[in-house]
């Protein structure tokens, strides 16, 4: 059975609300909130958001893989997620 | 080479000796030492022509590349000293530093020239993206004799201050360096730290001075861990230097069992604690590898140095000084004096309560308080004021704190630094915010990403409704930590 887009989405936003806005009552957390380039996460966080991708789903960055490209907005990364496991 | 008496010697010499060796690499292009001495001398060439000499100061901003060295020794060969600015920070800053710093020309990234061209008038072009500006202004101060750079570091004033040192004082810690670490035209450095941070020093210089290979790396690679493994296994860099953040988050997320790090002969680390718990884990990941522990403030570069033994238990000491320095301990505050000792601030409104004269030596006094264990090792216990340590950066919460005043929403803000049980920095802000605005960590943080440099961001924000204060009203940054 294939990944579904939206089931992506709400994983990796559920894991950066939990990990990175804990303490805001931030409702604007939206799909296309740039989380690098926002400086809402900076490079170790990026490299936790990475662990948690490859675990969760299954796959495994290639070196040239992690960067803003892929990992900027939630949009972004599930898009490269479904890339990756769905071929 | 004991004649040497400027850092540019460095270079020339090299050049004769071993033209033909490959001095700088960049992504896929390489640079011979006879080629990049021909290319700083153009750039002399270029700066002479508007009268850039000694006691000028010329600003660099623009991203790490071999043009950026051509351009730092073309700098020092006109007598001038070279002012680097960080590229990737937020622009008002940048302007003040070279407000501040009273830069007599810029060599600049050509995208930033429509920022500066109020002041500044177009010379020439230095490369594609490159080009060379004169300040309009004609009053500027001259510089102190021998002065070779100028490093902006944070300020406790809420601005940033410039640190400068002398060809003199460089080469002492050069020259210490070659003795201690015997690197040869063989080597292959690493070139990891920007050159607006005082580790870029070593690289530089101690390379370029061996014939050695430096690998200049990508900004945008510094900070990604799986890049620096690959980079470090093809490029076969045999000496690297950084801070220990980076070399955590290499042996954590580096996957480094997927590389060959056989080259590796030496790691050098400085700017911070490494906790013991995540060196253990590099050495056990590269354990044919020689390591030091490299401690300094700004000010005096490296003074104090510890080669680590084979099994360690306890915290890694700072060590013993450098034979380039005298150091004495007073009050447990560590006070270093020697010729590699900076200049001065450049601002001297900066120059307070720095200094101390002990039986008629200059101290500088680092503010960095110590202890000294049975091997007589220096070991590191804190700081007298609220200067804070983030990946080797340092920073003043005081700079993080005007930022963050500057936001319209923010009606009044502080900021605590406190070590998390991973023993990593952790900086978290505490705002009030003016009424009725929105309690959002993203807006906070998209703010300061265009108003502090990207290492002043704070992790956590926390949004009160009034500070505590003492009884002499001050903020209460006792109470603000236990929020933590």
């Amino acid at each position: 059975m294939s990944l579904e887009l939206n089931q992506v989405k709400e994983t990796v936003k559920a894991f950066v609300k939990e990990r990175f806005l804990k303490n805001s009552d931030d409702k604007e957390l939206t799909d296309s909130t740039p989380l690098i380039s926002g400086g809402l996460i900076d490079s170790i966080l990026t490299m936790q958001l990475v662990v948690f991708l490859e675990e969760q789903f299954k796959f495994e960055f290639q070196a040239h893989e992690v960067d803003v490209d892929n990992l900027d907005s939630i949009d972004r990364i599930a898009a490269f997620v479904l890339k990756k496991v769905n071929g | 080479m004991d004649n040497i008496k400027k850092l540019y010697e460095l270079l020339e010499n090299s050049a004769n000796l071993y033209p033909d060796n490959t001095a700088l690499i960049y992504l896929e292009n390489t640079c011979t030492y006879a080629q990049l001495n021909f290319f700083s001398n153009t750039i002399k060439s270029q700066l002479t022509n508007i009268h850039i000499a000694e006691g000028s100061r010329v600003a660099i901003c623009c991203p790490k590349s071999i043009h950026y060295v051509s351009s730092i020794f073309g700098i020092l060969k006109s007598g001038a000293a070279y002012l680097p600015i960080d590229y990737a920070s937020p622009i008002d800053r940048n302007k003040y530093i070279v407000e501040n710093g009273e830069a007599e020309a810029i060599i600049l990234s050509k995208d930033l020239y429509p920022e500066f061209s109020g002041n500044f008038s177009f010379v020439c072009d230095i490369a594609e993206d490159l080009i060379l500006i004169k300040n309009t202004k004609s009053s500027l101060r001259k510089s102190p004799p021998d002065l070779a750079y100028v490093l902006y570091t944070s300020g406790s004033t809420g601005n940033p201050k410039g640190v400068m040192y002398s060809n003199a004082g460089a080469l002492e810690f050069i020259n210490w360096s070659s003795k201690i670490f015997s690197p040869s035209f063989s080597d292959c450095f690493s070139s990891h730290a920007p050159f607006h941070f005082d580790l870029s020093i070593f690289d530089l210089y101690v390379s370029i001075k061996h014939g050695a290979t430096l690998v200049l790396i990508k900004e945008e690679v510094a900070k990604q861990p799986l890049l620096l493994s690959e980079l470090i296994s093809k490029q076969k860099i045999s000496i690297w230097y950084s801070t220990p953040s980076v070399l955590t988050m290499l042996s954590e997320y580096g996957k480094m069992e997927k590389y060959n790090f056989d080259n590796l002969r030496l790691i050098l680390f400085a700017g911070e604690i490494f906790p013991l718990s995540k060196f253990s884990g590099l050495k056990k990941k590269l354990p044919q590898v020689t390591y030091y522990n490299l401690y300094g403030p700004t000010e005096t570069n490296v003074c104090t140095y510890y080669q680590l033994p084979e099994r360690i238990e306890n915290a890694i000491p700072i060590g013993k000084v450098c034979e380039h320095y005298k150091s004495i301990v007073q009050e447990a505050e560590l006070l270093i004096a020697g010729v590699g000792v900076m200049l001065g601030y450049w601002d001297e409104k900066s120059e307070n309560n720095h200094w101390k004269l002990i039986d008629d030596v200059k101290y500088y006094a680092t503010g960095d308080l110590v202890d000294i264990n049975e091997e007589g090792d220096y070991i590191f216990k804190g700081r007298r004021d609220r200067m804070v340590k983030r990946n080797g950066y340092r920073i003043e919460l005081d700079e993080i704190e005007t930022g963050l005043n500057k936001h319209p929403y923010i009606f009044v803000s502080a900021v605590a630094g406190e070590n998390n049980t991973d023993e990593q920095m952790v900086i978290t802000a505490f705002v009030v915010l003016r009424e009725e605005q929105e309690k959002s960590v993203i807006k906070m943080k998209e703010f300061c990403m265009n108003n502090l440099p990207s290492y002043m961001i704070p992790n956590d924000f926390v949004f009160l409704s009034e500070l505590p204060y003492t009884s002499s009203n001050k903020v209460d940054y006792q109470k603000l930590k236990q929020l933590i």
